[in-house]
């Protein structure tokens, strides 16, 4: 019998690879070509451009098509979550966690933004007893987040030659980067750090065997966690969280984490800063609104530098991250989320009064 | 007790009906590959070479005329 949801899934994934490349591609040329007859410079008269990208066909038809192929993926007739639901009995008994390396907050209040969106269009966002499966078969349907790789080659950019004892891996969802980072700093114990109990659950029963004596996944509200000891990690990390924060719990994150990390301790984390080029910034700011992103924005306009530094940083560094060979060629062959690594270092000692 | 009225969903096109009909389409579409795949499976001979490129010519042929180009060999 047919698995019509795999056929249905495969369809989706097509659709996606066309408009992040043909559609994408065309966006680009019809654009230059437009504003070049309009004698617009996209560097100069922002507000030009802006609006001819604004009542661009095409524009309108690659934004259409962002929005909607996400809805179709969780929402539409063999979406997943009609999919996992449909499975849940199953899921549920046959992903028992590892109680030994998962401690859970039952006292944790989530704070309001994280309820009140529902991220990536995830109906009810990752909250619901199932949101870890539905998160996790959305990315094992392909896209760049699916792949094991790209944790991989972040850990490895992450670690820079370090050997660090002990990470801590905010907002881990279901495992993957804390897993990646296990493997890659051999001799250190990874703490997996998320509000989500349903993809920590699913983080602690998939957790490998050759890796289960050093991860622990805990539910904790990084921006409120009180309780983790003071200076006791080397290396913080995050991938892809910073960018679902707005603009308060995100200066608490960084606030927190130059309290968690000790003298000479770095934070890296992977995340999405706004492209130079005129019409990635509008596609970026775009996706913002189209993935309900709101806090997208907030990320873009932060002062990561001066808030590092408040933190107990000695600044920040901001470096481009490849997530696959010719991915920061210019111009751009396929659309791409700007994978950027956010590092920076903890203070060895206080910095001089003036 | 009144029904609280759903959120509208955002709107991409200078005539909202666009968006709908798109929408419209493109749950045709996704149900036509369904079915297309089926017949694949009832009848390899009919639909023949391998899936893969199938799924990248069926979404090609549904795509292309979004873009609003003409075809390279069609230009003057």
């Amino acid at each position: 019998m047919i698995d019509e949801a795999a056929a249905y899934a495969r369809f989706l994934a097509a659709c996606r690879g066309f408009w992040a490349g043909p559609m994408f591609r065309a966006l680009q040329r019809q654009v230059a070509t437009d504003a070049a007859t309009q004698r617009i410079d996209s560097s100069v008269d922002q507000e030009a451009f802006h609006a001819l990208v604004a009542r661009h066909p095409t524009h309108a038809m690659f934004g259409w098509m962002e929005r909607h192929l996400q809805h179709l993926k969780y929402s539409g007739r063999w979406g997943l979550v009609p999919m996992v639901n449909s499975q849940r009995d199953a899921l549920l008994a046959g992903s028992a966690p590892d109680d030994a390396i998962l401690t859970l907050d039952s006292a944790l209040q989530p704070p309001a933004y994280w309820l009140e969106h529902d991220i990536h269009q995830h109906p009810g966002g990752l909250s619901g007893a199932l949101a870890g499966f539905v998160y996790k078969a959305a990315t094992d349907q392909g896209g760049v987040v699916g792949r094991p790789e790209l944790h991989d080659l972040f850990a490895r950019a992450a670690l820079d030659g370090r050997a660090p004892r002990r990470i801590l891996d905010l907002g881990c969802g279901f495992g993957r980067s804390t897993v990646a980072f296990a493997a890659a700093a051999p001799n250190a114990s990874v703490v997996g750090a998320d509000l989500s109990e349903s993809c920590l659950r699913l983080a602690a029963a998939q957790a490998p065997a050759a890796l289960r004596g050093r991860l622990h996944y805990r539910q904790m509200d990084a921006a409120a966690e009180s309780t983790a000891a003071e200076a006791s990690y080397d290396l913080v990390t995050s991938t892809m969280l910073l960018h679902e924060l707005p603009a308060a719990a995100l200066e608490a994150v960084i606030a927190q984490t130059g309290r968690w990390l000790r003298p000479g301790g770095v934070s890296v984390h992977l995340d999405f800063l706004p492209p130079a080029d005129p019409l990635l910034r509008i596609l970026y700011d775009g996706h913002s609104l189209r993935n309900n992103e709101p806090f997208m924005r907030d990320l873009a306009n932060a002062d990561l530098a001066d808030a590092h530094r408040r933190a107990g940083f000695d600044g920040v560094e901001i470096v481009p991250f490849a997530e696959a060979e010719g991915a920061l060629d210019m111009p751009a062959a396929r659309w791409r989320l700007p994978w950027t690594m956010i590092v920076a270092t903890k203070r060895t000692s206080q910095p001089e009064l003036s | 007790m009144t029904e609280q009225a759903p959120t509208p969903e955002q709107v991409f096109f200078a005539d909202p009906a666009m968006d709908r009909m798109m929408g419209m389409i493109m749950a045709l579409a996704a149900e036509v590959f369904v079915l297309r795949s089926r017949v694949r499976q009832l009848d390899p001979d009919q639909t023949g070479g391998d899936e893969a490129a199938d799924v990248d010519a069926f979404v090609r042929h549904l795509l292309q005329p979004a873009l609003g180009e003409r075809p390279a060999a069609d230009r003057p």
